[in-house]
């Protein structure tokens, strides 16, 4: 009887272990307006976590808190907490150098440097004077492979980078972030430029890529959430409405707004 | 008058402002060459003055020209630089904003008599560094500051925000972002308007007449504190001897050389400015 009981309390011990980011009450201001309300979630491990909601809803804004890009953002201030792998984020002290090699992000537009293709895969890697040649074309074939890029710019790494379409500097971007070997990804709607093959190839990639990371992905396309996302989080006027299992909250989701929102994409709040 | 004619009426107005500014350029332009091109031969540009400069070529004049300005870039440029790159990425107060544009427009709209008055007091008498052309190149970097901070600012300002945030959320810090993403890319408006800047310091004569040139007499300087003798201030000494031919003559040519180099200069920051605009569209 003793061990049954046990059981599930063990189970509830190892999930909360398998959630590497934790957010507690987080909110957020810029200047007067209240971008987020009471944020409270947490994203599981090795997941793809999707956050959606309407446009202007905060997503981006919840996303971009995550390694503190928004930090640089004028007349921002944030109260709550973010824990990372059991450290809280927000500590003033904290080396955000470091936290966002961990915590990498690619951002919605293309945003390649005007560099040859090869340096922009290595560009976020420090020390790069110490790697040797071998070392650094063995680290660009590897990201560039992880990312389905290498066929197609193989035979030309030393091209410039603003010569490939928007879909493959989107990928060249993906493949910057895995260079510095993340954690977790964050994507803010990265194919929302991109045309609907480019946008697949990324979605699919996606899915291969959790076996190794954990997946933060904002999107206002709800079809791409259907699609990739193990855990949904709904989000509409900077409120949690609601999050869990991604099947459960398109099929018998338990708020009457998400349910209006996977089935009509229309949201009252 | 109906309202075709009125058209028509501004069409002329403003094709005649037009050709009244193109002519004015090429009447000047035609006198300095018409009057200036017989002075130049190579004689003229490799010979040094003599006969107080009514006489000879003007090779110590272009080379103590082209020093004032060179240094004065030199000096110029790091302090451009720090200013454009600390009111672009460091400066998040709109009052402190205000006040550093402020004082930028003002040092800009200072005549340069009052940098030339400033230089001798200050530098010459207070410091006691003689009449140099050092100091002459000091007083002209503080005179194009204004022009190479604000064009340096504008390049390094207009660069996306996404540009910061991609190379930030690399991992890169703060200075690294500055050193490796920004500077690589704003650094032809700091080019742009330092030849903008130099173009203008190559023909400033007040500033530096008393604190950095002399007359006639003067060679190769052999070190900091000695005085050189420039290109505009050399034509106004030979303007002052109006009624010999030959001096009048030479400060034609010496306007034709001056005036030429400050076409390349100018030409130069079109093409590098027109370059950058081709790339950044690509």
């Amino acid at each position: 009887m003793a061990e049954k009981a046990l059981k599930p309390m063990l189970s509830v011990v190892e999930k909360t272990q398998d959630k590497i980011i934790q957010i507690k009450d987080l909110q957020i201001w810029i200047n007067e307006s209240r971008i987020l309300n009471n944020i409270t979630l947490s994203i599981p491990k090795n997941e793809i976590t999707c956050i959606i909601g309407p446009s202007g809803s905060g997503k981006s804004t919840l996303i971009r808190s995550i390694n503190r890009i928004n930090d640089e953002v004028p007349g921002i201030s944030t109260q709550g907490e973010i824990i990372f792998n059991g450290l809280s984020i927000n500590n003033k002290n904290i080396d955000l150098a470091q936290l966002r090699t961990q915590i990498g992000m690619v951002f919605q537009k293309p945003c390649v440097f005007p560099k040859s293709i090869k340096e922009n895969v290595l560009f976020g890697i420090p020390h790069l004077k110490k790697i040797s040649k071998l070392e650094k074309f063995q680290i660009a074939e590897e990201n560039l492979k992880a990312v389905s890029l290498w066929k197609e710019v193989a035979h030309r790494l030393h091209d410039k980078a603003i010569s490939l379409s928007l879909g493959q500097q989107q990928r060249l971007c993906i493949a910057r972030t895995l260079a510095i070997k993340p954690e977790v990804i964050l994507l803010d709607e990265p194919t929302s430029s991109l045309d609907p093959i480019s946008a697949r190839a990324i979605e699919d990639m996606m899915v291969r890529l959790k076996k190794k990371y954990t997946i933060i992905f904002v999107t206002h396309n709800l079809q791409q959430a259907k699609r990739i996302a193990d855990n949904l989080v709904f989000i509409c006027d900077g409120k949690l409405i609601e999050q869990g299992p991604a099947s459960k909250m398109l099929s018998c989701p338990s708020n009457p707004e998400t349910k209006a929102y996977v089935t009509d994409e229309y949201c009252e709040c | 008058m109906n309202r075709n004619m009125k058209n028509r009426l501004f069409y002329i107005s403003i094709g005649l402002a037009v050709t009244i500014c193109s002519l004015i350029l090429l009447f000047l332009f035609g006198i300095i060459i018409w009057n200036g091109l017989p002075a130049i031969s190579l004689d003229f540009l490799t010979n040094s003055s003599t006969n107080f400069g009514a006489d000879g070529g003007i090779v110590y004049q272009i080379f103590g020209s082209i020093l004032l300005i060179l240094f004065a870039a030199l000096i110029c440029l790091p302090i451009a630089l720090g200013t454009a790159i600390y009111k672009s990425e460091y400066l998040k107060n709109e009052i402190l904003h205000k006040i550093l544009n402020t004082l930028i427009y003002s040092l800009n709209g200072i005549p340069s008599i009052i940098f030339g008055i400033f230089g001798l007091i200050f530098f010459v008498n207070l410091l006691n560094m003689g009449i140099s052309w050092i100091v002459g190149s000091i007083i002209l970097s503080i005179m194009i500051l204004p022009t190479v901070t604000l064009s340096t600012y504008q390049a390094i300002n207009s660069i996306p925000t996404v540009y910061r945030e991609s190379s930030s959320a690399l991992g890169l810090n703060k200075w690294q972002v500055i050193v490796q993403v920004l500077l690589p890319q704003g650094f032809h408006g700091a080019v742009t308007g330092l030849l903008i800047g130099i173009a203008r310091a190559i023909g400033e004569t007040a500033p530096i007449m008393f604190i950095a040139t002399a007359f006639s007499g003067v060679e190769l300087p052999s070190s900091f504190l000695e005085p050189v003798s420039t290109l505009p201030t050399h034509i106004l000494a030979l303007a002052q001897q109006a009624t010999n031919p030959v001096a009048l003559q030479n400060a034609w040519g010496a306007s034709l050389v001056l005036v030429m180099l400050v076409i390349i200069f100018s030409i130069s920051a079109l093409f590098i400015r027109l370059r950058h605009q081709s790339i950044s569209k690509s």
